[in-house]
């Protein structure tokens, strides 16, 4: 038997793609705010978790069946062309900046969902690229250019990789 | 400014949308298990959608057959239902649902007669006023046939709240007709997103029932002709039967099946291990610990679940295309460009339509359709096909300069079919694995020892996880699990090395840990997603090996159930 097969004998049927989805929502949910704001995040996602239900003989199989449902989230919610995002309330987050969700609301889509899925996510860049449909290298990209933007419009010190990307940007 | 790096504010503000966000932490099985998706964005619906929905809405009012086509459905009279200038929707039960004044509710219990159907599975719900439970047709050999069930859920909801699901479900249906369930009136829907989609909806005295098939949609039609109400103690008492059920179709499974309960090949001995007191076990799945007979149900409730066994069953084949000399070097496969097409058939029914994107693109290879699903740039990154009863992947690993489009254009598929394989005219690849002459799935793949177990703890102070994972791999398959796994395992942070004849390979980084010696054939994998804990340190420090002994009444109250029942 192969190391794939092997994984996928545990656990069987309903009782894994129970517990897939369960496990799934949370991050979906997570992954999502930034695409289709706080509450939009939970519709967006639970489409993407009944649609999963439906295909659990697809999705089992699958190595980051997250980052598909994530695809799925996606095509069967519809885009919000600047998501609803709550503000920073100081008196809970001292350590968070009041301009940082203006400053990501700012970004392009694609930089934005970037760095919100590897830093708030902490998915992997192998994970954002299959989730988006990108090239890995494209996805290090996509962050580093976000991150630049984040810190220029918080007044941030830039970083190396930021004067790495920027003299790449304007070459 | 604020000292804190951007990369921890982000992580931060994300903690605290999901501990502020509507159902915050509450992800229970029903949750997950909602059927239909909760439809709320009724302003997304287009001008025309929206003229629709108002058409729909007065067909309700005033059963109005033109617009929605009732066939002999004969609909209570409503004369509290009038003109509704301010959209204001009259219940049934004269609540007016716009002001939200609940009306009295009564909860009906509408059971399918017990000689056609049975309880196979209930979910329960946090909360009264939700509850959904599985139905499953008894078949010709006097069991209920796991492969063909239903779920119904009954929720306390609003006549404003089901008008608006109704009202979409009528705007993105194909048809929608009246019909008669037990003592309420109801909705079937069909061709709701796809063909396969038929569901019903009714509302009666502030509940709301919703009822749809797994997978041949007719069989819904079926058992509504077949529901009465009935008293909660004979509705109980059917749910209460739930497990016997189940256990009679497997043990009906096994008998046909043949499937031995005794004398099967043990699993390897794998080490066990836990974590310190303050962390809480959460769930367990260890195949290996279960008994030869709790094996066999396994793969009795795995075969009875499997559509129109035991003729034809799905069939999953994977051929990977690499360089030449990966046949001898396996490993390799995790840094060389490979293609995997993998083509998955199957005798059912089951939608095997891909999803889109925005970047996907409508292709038409080995003569199925699909897309192919590229980046920003349009490269190509996979491709997915499919037909009437087949599904082909076709994707490559790791994401290189391959370019997969023009590979996946130069298949061929061979004359017994998509399952049986390809053969490709590209010549930098060659089939390195060729997995045509494998078997379809059958019981006794179901029956196969297991090689590894999961376990998941948390801590009271924290909703992070902790897992450990624990597989027996020889180095050829750790080999195909890092090509396959690097999905979730960023190959970069894999460290291997050759040591006098033995391969070891380890990660570490703060969410996960990796050990793999080839010497043993074991890989331990610890994840973390605790703030402030270290993967690696709990991997190194925190692990303990238990006895077997001492470890099976340890984790057998959370182990998987060997029937899948709750």
């Amino acid at each position: 038997m192969s190391a794939d097969a092997t994984r996928r004998s545990e656990p069987t049927g309903n009782a894994a793609l129970e517990r897939l989805l369960i496990d799934a929502r949370p991050r979906l949910v997570r992954a999502l705010y930034t695409v289709r704001g706080h509450d939009g995040a939970r519709d967006a996602a639970d489409e993407a978790i009944a649609w999963g239900w439906e295909h659990g003989d697809r999705l089992l199989p699958m190595e980051n069946p997250v980052g598909y449902l994530y695809r799925v989230a996606l095509t069967r919610s519809s885009p919000r062309k600047r998501p609803d995002l709550p503000p920073v309330e100081p008196s809970r987050l001292p350590a968070v900046e009041p301009g940082l969700v203006p400053a990501l609301l700012d970004l392009p889509e694609r930089q934005r969902c970037a760095v919100w899925l590897v830093h708030a996510c902490e998915w992997t860049h192998a994970e954002v690229a299959e989730a988006l449909g990108i090239a890995r290298t494209t996805v290090g990209n996509h962050v580093a250019r976000g991150m630049a933007s984040l810190r220029a419009a918080l007044g941030h010190e830039p970083t190396t990789e930021d004067a790495t990307h920027r003299e790449d940007t304007e070459r | 400014m604020i000292d804190t790096p951007l990369e921890e504010q982000l992580r931060l503000y994300a903690d605290e949308l999901d501990a502020t966000g509507p159902g915050a932490g509450a992800v229970a099985g029903s949750n997950v298990r909602r059927l239909r998706p909760r439809r709320t964005h009724l302003w997304l619906l287009s001008a025309a959608a929206a003229c629709a929905v108002l058409i729909a809405l007065a067909a309700l009012g005033n059963r109005d057959p033109v617009a929605v086509d009732t066939g002999d459905f004969v609909a209570e009279p409503s004369p509290d239902v009038g003109p509704r200038p301010t959209g204001a929707v009259k219940t049934v039960d004269g609540a007016d649902s716009a002001t939200g004044e609940p009306g009295e509710r009564v909860r009906r219990y509408l059971l399918p007669d017990p000689e056609n159907w049975a309880v196979v599975e209930y979910w329960p719900d946090d909360t009264p006023d939700r509850e959904q439970v599985d139905f499953a047709r008894i078949g010709e050999g006097g069991y209920p046939d796991l492969s063909f069930r239903i779920t119904s859920s009954a929720s306390e909801r609003s006549r404003e709240s089901f008008d608006d699901e109704l009202a979409e479900a009528i705007v993105f249906s194909d048809a929608v007709r009246g019909v008669r369930i037990g003592d309420v009136d109801g909705w079937v829907i069909e061709g709701a997103g796809s063909a396969e989609s038929t569901y019903v909806l009714a509302w009666a005295e502030g509940w709301v029932y919703h009822w749809q098939a797994h997978r041949k949609s007719d069989l819904v039609v079926e058992l509504l002709a077949d529901v009465t109400t009935v008293d909660v103690q004979q509705w109980q008492a059917a749910i209460a039967a739930r497990h016997d059920n189940v256990a009679e179709a497997v043990s009906a499974t096994i008998s046909e099946e043949g499937i031995p309960t005794t004398g099967l090949e043990p699993p390897p001995e794998l080490p066990r291990y836990i974590l310190p007191d303050r962390w809480q076990l959460e769930w367990v799945t260890d195949r290996g610990i279960f008994t030869d007979e709790q094996r066999a149900q396994e793969a009795g409730f795995g075969a009875s679940t499997m559509i129109d066994r035991p003729a034809a069953r799905a069939r999953i084949q994977t051929f990977e295309f690499s360089q030449e000399f990966t046949r001898e070097v396996p490993l390799a496969r995790g840094v060389v460009p490979s293609v995997y097409v993998s083509a998955f058939e199957t005798a059912g029914t089951a939608d095997l339509r891909p999803v889109a994107s925005h970047l996907s693109v409508p292709v038409s290879i080995v003569g199925l359709e699909g897309y192919a699903h590229t980046d920003a740039t349009g490269w190509v990154t996979s491709i997915e096909l499919y037909g009437p009863s087949v599904m082909v992947n076709v994707a490559v690993r790791p994401d290189s300069a391959a370019d997969l489009g023009e590979f996946a254009e130069s298949l061929v598929a061979r004359a017994g079919g998509h399952v049986d394989g390809f053969d490709s005219i590209d010549n930098r690849y060659t089939l390195v694995s060729d997995n045509v002459l494998a078997p379809a799935v059958t019981p006794d793949d179901l029956l196969a020892p297991a090689t590894t177990w999961t376990a998941s703890w948390r801590r009271a102070d924290d909703p992070g996880r902790t897992t450990i994972q624990v597989e027996k791999l020889p180095l050829d398959e750790f080999g195909f699990w890092l090509a396959f796994s690097n999905t979730q395992v960023d190959l970069a942070a894999v460290d291997v090395v050759e040591s006098e004849g033995a391969i070891t390979a380890r990660a570490d980084t703060a969410r996960f840990a990796l050990r793999y010696d080839s010497r043993t054939e074991l890989l331990t994998i610890v994840t973390s997603t605790v703030p402030g804990t270290s993967a690696t340190d709990i991997l190194e420090d925190e692990i303990v090996e238990i006895p077997l002994a001492d470890w099976i009444p340890l984790v057998t109250p959370y182990n998987t159930p060997v029937l899948g029942g709750r």
